[in-house]
């Protein structure tokens, strides 16, 4: 079973621009400099890969934080 | 879902031919990210694309495949002409019959239009396939090509840096004897019909005032209801649901191991999504081309011949390779197929200068 840990660090490995480390559950990606349309698509591909399911784009665009994303996981 | 295998089939031609006009990454992203800088090398690394190439206005699919089909078909008259686009010259009547027009061909020969965009060439090679197939055509020529460039909106920043325009022409012969089969799987999901649309200009919304008005998005990007709207993080979503699956189940059907394909191409949408998806596949990512990408952008359903030659002309010329080809996109539509193709006689790029 997937936990946020594993989601949080794989999307800091693929996110080049994200400083390792620094990211929670709590963290408001909306409002980080890193994040834009093409990290959005990397937290898609993550999300599949962790969760073995998607995260649709309506369920993205209504996630303020890190932890509102997992909880579709 | 049509899952079948054409063994009577040879390619004989497959030639590119690209908008003249090269536009570099540098060049869109000083119109569009002025604010914004780094975007460039964020698109560099990440969507793969460092230059496109256009088709300036009144230059079309139309002529950019005339010019590919006068090199595929040297002295060749096909029984038939099978164009898929999705920016036609005209509502009606075809490119087909228009391109039959300009060759100068004789009255024998059928002619229609398929409207597939990024699936489009392998779904028209489904159907000139069957055609050769059936024992109805000796030979069947193939056009896939669109100037989807001209149906952005400028200060869309989500699509304009990606798209290149092209056309493209493809020869099928029929085989004397059956040979190696071409296994293909077609798919088609309508319900997603609305990621990817021009919604005015047809019947349904016929060209108005309004068709011409500007409205930006969330993100800034400006459209108009007769200009592409794409909506990227659903048809990626569709791509990694789909793509995968669909591709692993024809190397099944076709009993074709992953690791025998010496070229595993896919429609050229985006680094990102190309090395997901030969990742998912399990072929190594060296034999998945993505150059075509990098330098001539995203075009549509001609991107797959125009990848094969361009970057595998000279791997497809020397002998049969095993292919497996996909596109997917708008409709939603996604198509494949597997085989051994070539040696092709014709594999090449020409000029529209």
């Amino acid at each position: 079973m997937a936990t946020p840990q594993d989601f949080i660090n794989e999307l800091e490995a693929s996110l080049e621009a994200c400083p390792k480390g620094s990211l929670s559950s709590s963290t408001r990606f909306r409002e980080q400099t890193w994040w834009d349309s093409l990290a959005a698509l990397t937290a898609l591909a993550v999300f599949d890969t962790i969760y073995g399911k998607q995260l649709t784009a309506d369920q993205l665009r209504q996630c303020q934080t890190i932890g509102d994303v997992c909880a579709h996981g | 879902m049509p899952n079948c295998a054409f063994s009577q089939v040879d390619i004989e031609a497959v030639i590119g031919c690209a908008g003249p006009i090269r536009r570099t990454l540098e060049e869109d992203a000083a119109l569009l990210f002025a604010d914004a800088p780094e975007q460039v090398t964020r698109i560099r690394d990440f969507v793969g694309i460092h230059s496109r190439q256009v088709a300036p206005v009144g230059v079309t699919a139309l002529d950019l495949c005339e010019r590919a089909a006068r090199a595929a078909l040297v002295d060749v008259v096909p029984d038939a002409i099978v164009f898929v686009t999705q920016t036609p010259d005209h509502p009606q009547p075809s490119n087909a019959n228009l391109l039959h027009g300009r060759l100068g061909l004789g009255k024998q020969v059928a002619c229609f239009d398929i409207n597939q965009g990024c699936s489009g060439w392998v779904y028209g090679l489904w159907v000139a396939a069957a055609l050769v197939e059936s024992g109805g055509c000796d030979t069947v020529l193939l056009c896939a090509g669109d100037t989807i460039s001209q149906i952005i909106h400028p200060k869309d920043r989500s699509v304009v840096p990606l798209f290149g325009d092209a056309g493209s022409a493809t020869l099928l012969r029929r085989r004397s004897q059956p040979g190696a089969p071409l296994h293909f799987s077609l798919h088609s999901d309508g319900s997603g019909s609305q990621a990817i649309c021009v919604p005015h200009g047809g019947a349904r919304y016929p060209l108005s005032d309004v068709s011409h008005q500007e409205s930006p998005d969330t993100e800034g990007n400006v459209r108009t209801p007769a200009t592409l709207l794409m909506n990227g993080l659903e048809v990626f979503n569709f791509t990694l649901r789909e793509e995968p699956t669909a591709v692993k189940n024809l190397l099944t059907q076709a009993n074709i191991a992953a690791t025998d394909i010496d070229h595993l191409v896919f429609h050229q949408a985006n680094k990102f999504i190309l090395t997901n998806l030969a990742k998912r596949v399990g072929v190594p990512i060296e034999r998945t081309p993505m150059g075509t990408l990098g330098a001539y952008g995203n075009q549509s359903s001609a991107s797959i011949p125009f990848a094969l030659a361009n970057e595998l002309a000279e791997s497809l010329r020397a002998g049969p390779r095993t292919i497996l080809a996909s596109g997917f996109g708008v409709g939603l539509s996604w198509a494949s197929f597997v085989g051994k193709v070539g040696p092709i006689a014709r594999c090449q790029l020409v000029s529209f200068a």
